[in-house]
């Protein structure tokens, strides 16, 4: 299957689409960068 | 208060890009590209601050966790550049925004979430009303950069493993 980057794909699918598939990559490599794990009390 | 977009995105701060460019050995973009990752630095900020402006004022509403996202992992390295020339990122927040912005984010939702659903169930709804709230914010072109296309600048470390999807996925 022909791969396409997000760009071209967006002429294609719909907005709830295009959300969906950004939350989807987003998944991946955990929380690095992003929120911190709860601190311990 | 937090004042507008428009003021926010006209600071300027030479210094930063360069300890930025100094610092993030693996970045291979060029000086334009660091210009825009810096715009979109202080566009998450302004979205920071509006959210949590927001959540102050009205502490009913389930508003999102504003923070960083696997693909914005260079803008997260341009936070990093800003806030170390501390007088600068001091003075930056308490006039465009009326208050400090901390690193990381507090993410109450997330920890919440994480403590009662576990961490894959609070990593996706972080995702998902994050994705939605700069796609309301900022539109498609800037939700695709920041989820999408900034995966290339991620460091070695970090995980890249899949940065194009099929249209049909």
């Amino acid at each position: 299957m022909k791969k396409l980057n997000l760009k071209e794909a967006k002429k294609q699918i719909t907005k709830t689409q295009l959300l969906k598939k950004l939350a989807k990559k987003n998944l991946k490599g955990g929380t690095r960068g992003g929120c911190p794990p709860p601190f311990d009390d | 208060m937090v004042k507008p977009l428009e003021e926010v995105l006209a600071y300027q701060n030479k210094w930063v890009l360069l300890r930025f460019k100094q610092a993030c050995h693996w970045y291979t973009g060029t000086d334009e590209e660091a210009q825009l990752i810096f715009e979109d630095l202080k566009r998450f900020l302004w979205l920071y601050a509006t959210i949590e402006e927001k959540r102050k004022t009205n502490p009913e509403l389930d508003l999102p966790d504003i923070s960083i996202a696997h693909a914005m992992e260079i803008i997260d390295e341009m936070w990093h550049a800003f806030i170390l020339f501390t007088d600068f990122y001091i003075k930056f927040c308490d006039e465009y925004f009326g208050m400090y912005l901390h690193h990381p984010v507090p993410c109450e939702k997330f920890i919440a979430n994480h403590r009662e659903k576990g961490e894959q169930k609070a990593q996706e709804i972080f995702v998902t009303e994050l994705v939605e709230c700069v796609y309301e914010y900022f539109g498609e072109d800037i939700s695709i950069r920041w989820f999408d296309e900034y995966f290339r600048f991620n460091s070695p470390e970090s995980s890249t493993s899949e940065h194009h999807i099929t249209a049909k996925e």
